[in-house]
């Protein structure tokens, strides 16, 4: 039984599996970080150790909103990286969630597929394609604007 | 058994073990009669034989047993000749390259003709020591050829670049192989050399042509034909030595009693945060610092290994280069036991090797000493190689510069001596006339002095014409922890290292000048350009100041004046780098959390102009 823990990019309900999941932090102060694109808020001193902020919502084309203020902190396996989203909401378990919708193909969006919890639709985040995303910024840096 | 987790033991083991014996026989060849040399021979060709045949590494222990062969004869006669020395190093080499093959989990190399004695009179033809700029000897191997591309450090995607330079290398002929393979470059493995074996009718020269006009390019090179003994020479050793490190037990034992004093100081601290007892918070604080400045300098010794690591394959360099070139070459190594943070030497293996032939090639006319010398300085490393041989005539070199239109006619006139000596170290400089097979085209100073400033250090030269030439690293003791001095930036706290500053200094607006649209202000009777920090950051334009706080630091060879919005004093800071992908932006070095929580990032002056510099490109 897997846990998932959704949260709301503009009018949209992502949700992440708990288990990529290694912190929620709150208030933490962000640090700017030199010359990065707009996308990467700075970054928080985690338990010592440095890590980038990135907003999530602007780097996936979502509008400028009110931003929450705690951060998801994934897990090293994925970078460390924190993410910081509109809004967070209850973690949900799996076996209440109906159906897998068919899988997203689109690109762009970072979505490995859509579950549809009794009308509410979640998009799960797809990681890998996140991570290539932000592989595109830190490298495409020198070449943007 | 799981072999796996003993084969980094055995490579390490057995790469000490060939390292020694590439040591004593070029001892043993300086005193054929020494017996007790050819006994302790013997014996490291024995320990490698017992250790590759408990792990099964059968082409491996075959060589070993053949080596130990033959010096049990030289044992029994006592004395050993010089051919016979050849014939040794050149096992020694073959089995660099078999430990090689074995930490990259490939098959073993053939060595059967080795042992059949054909393989002797190929190596014999080579130089032993095919330097990594040599480009003299190509196009042995019928028309395959190798190249190596070394990509610059400022390209921001090194996979995809080398991906399109191996498409453009395609196009000259048949690419039989590479290093990293293509596959592995589609899959984003990270490297900043491709090494390409390639079949082909196009000359050399025109190859290297073509391929010269790509800028992110360091380096481009055509290692000798045979590939295995190119790859066996220049990397053996490395990849095993990073994996695994032997710690003396004393000092485990000492770990084992900080860990416990560590434990004992968190129940004081706890208690006293329980009670609210300032008094005794205070001082479990006091001992917590202690404690972790303790451990800190009990972990630094882990990563401590001494120089001797790396120079103790230096003997065998020179004799090689002395073989080559007809010289009569001393080399005296001096603080070869001084211990230095393991990746610092790792980064100084190569450097070190080149300092050495520019020394023999250039340095050393006939017959002279190289020596190296190590020490510390507080809390830098110095490391000295001097000769006495005819040293660089700093005319000479100024001529050169101005012909190749590296310097202006002004700067050649006002520039002294010690900055002269400098001028060695831009890419494409070489004062030999006759480019030669050891010391090539100027690719050298140029390499060591980057190194040495990567590892956040300087480099020193200076000579005396006719006594000897002295070239200097200074480097700090670690890497992890640096001296910065903090300066503000529109909010933004950057870290420069100390080691690139030449001085800091107030100015008031008034002092600066205007030379054309250059701002620049004049110092100690130099007109010194200005950069703002918040241009290069692209930042807006901070309100007008009083004073200027200017930050003085060298870039491309040239001395500038950063302003800078505050400078906020020096600290010394532990430096971690960003998790990946992250620390692939540009300009943007690592950072440390100060100790009020602030975060810091370093900030590489010359990287992030290299940067603009491309992108204006």
């Amino acid at each position: 039984m897997s846990q998932l823990l959704p949260f709301k990019l503009g009018a949209e309900v992502y949700a992440l599996e708990l288990i990529d999941v290694q912190e929620i932090v709150e208030h933490c102060q962000l640090h700017p970080i030199p010359g990065v694109p707009e996308t990467v808020l700075g970054a928080i001193g985690f338990h010592g150790r440095i890590v980038p902020a990135i907003d999530l919502p602007l780097l996936l084309g979502f509008p400028a909103g009110l931003r929450s203020e705690r951060m998801i902190v994934l897990t090293d396996e994925h970078g460390p990286v924190a993410l910081v989203v509109d809004q967070l909401l209850r973690i949900i378990t799996l076996d209440l969630v109906h159906s897998v919708l068919s899988q997203s193909d689109s690109e762009k969006d970072c979505i490995r597929g859509v579950l549809n919890r009794s009308g509410q639709m979640i998009s799960m985040l797809d990681l890998a394609q996140l991570r290539l995303l932000l592989q595109q910024i830190c490298t495409g840096n020198g070449d943007r604007k | 058994m799981d072999i796996e987790k003993y084969r980094k033991m055995f490579l390490s083991e057995a790469a000490e073990h060939l390292q020694n014996m590439a040591k004593q026989l070029v001892a043993v060849e300086a005193d054929p009669e020494d017996g007790e040399g050819i006994n302790s021979l013997f014996r490291e060709a024995h320990s490698i034989k017992g250790m590759a045949a408990t792990m099964g590494f059968d082409a491996t222990t075959r060589l070993a047993h053949h080596l130990e062969d033959r010096l049990a004869e030289f044992r029994g006669k006592g004395q050993i000749s010089s051919e016979m020395i050849d014939r040794l190093l050149a096992g020694v080499d073959l089995l660099e390259g078999l430990l090689e093959d074995i930490a990259q989990g490939e098959q073993e190399r053939d060595v059967d003709l080795f042992i059949h004695g054909e393989q002797l009179a190929l190596i014999e033809l080579e130089p032993l020591d095919s330097a990594e700029e040599d480009d003299a000897c190509c196009d042995l191997a019928s028309n395959r050829m190798l190249i190596r591309l070394l990509l610059d450090e400022s390209v921001v995607a090194p996979g995809p670049r080398l991906l399109v330079l191996l498409n453009r290398v395609a196009e000259f002929g048949t690419v039989l192989e590479t290093t990293p393979s293509e596959e592995n470059l589609l899959q984003g493995e990270i490297s900043r050399t491709l090494l390409v074996q390639l079949e082909t009718e196009i000359p050399q020269q025109e190859i290297l042509k073509r391929l010269e006009c790509y800028r992110e390019l360091s380096k481009i090179e055509f290692p000798a034909a045979v590939l295995e003994e190119e790859t066996a020479r220049n990397k053996p050793g490395r990849v095993s030595a990073t994996s695994t490190v032997r710690v003396d037990t004393d000092l485990l034992d000492r770990f084992i009693n900080l860990t416990g004093e560590l434990i004992t100081n968190r129940y004081q601290l706890q208690s006293a945060a329980g009670e609210k007892d300032w008094t005794e918070l205070n001082e479990g604080l006091g001992q917590l610092a202690r404690l972790v400045k303790s451990l800190h300098h009990q972990v630094l010794q882990v990563r401590m290994m001494p120089l001797e690591s790396v120079t103790g394959r230096l003997p065998r360099t020179v004799r090689d280069l002395c073989r080559s070139s007809g010289k009569e070459v001393r080399l005296e190594v001096l603080g070869a036991s001084l211990e230095i943070d393991r990746s610092i030497l790792e980064a100084l293996t190569d450097p070190l090797t080149h300092m050495i032939r520019n020394a023999i090639d250039h340095g050393i006319a006939k017959q002279g000493t190289v020596q190296i010398k190590a020490w510390r300085e507080r809390d830098q490393i110095l490391i000295q190689v001097a000769d006495d041989g005819r040293g660089i005539d700093p005319e000479m070199v100024r001529q050169r510069a101005l012909d190749s239109n590296l310097i202006s006619p002004g700067q050649a006139q006002t520039m002294r001596d010690f900055e002269t000596y400098q001028l060695l170290c831009l890419p494409g400089f070489t004062t030999k006339e006759q480019v030669t097979e050891t010391s090539g085209r100027g690719v050298g100073m140029d390499v060591v002095k980057s190194v040495v400033e990567k590892l956040g250090g300087v480099l020193l030269i200076d000579s005396n014409l006719g006594k000897g030439t002295r070239v200097t690293m200074k480097l700090p003791l670690s890497v992890a922890i640096i001296r910065v001095l903090l300066v503000l930036c529109d909010g933004s706290l950057l870290g420069i290292p100390i080691t690139r500053i030449l001085q800091t200094v107030e100015v008031e607006p008034g002092e600066v000048q205007t030379s054309g649209k250059q701002l620049a202000i004049s110092l100690h009777g130099e007109l010194i350009p200005l950069l703002s920090l918040r241009k290069i950051m692209q930042r807006p334009k901070g309100p007008g100041k009083t004073m200027l706080s200017l930050v003085i630091t060298e870039v491309f060879g040239r001395k500038v004046g950063l302003v800078v919005d505050r400078l906020q004093g020096q600290q010394e800071v532990f430096v971690q780098s960003l998790p990946s992908p992250f620390d692939q932006l540009r300009g943007t070095g690592g950072g440390a959390i100060l100790g009020d929580g602030r975060i810091m990032f370093l900030f590489d002056l010359q990287s992030k102009l290299e940067g603009r510099r491309a992108k204006g490109a």
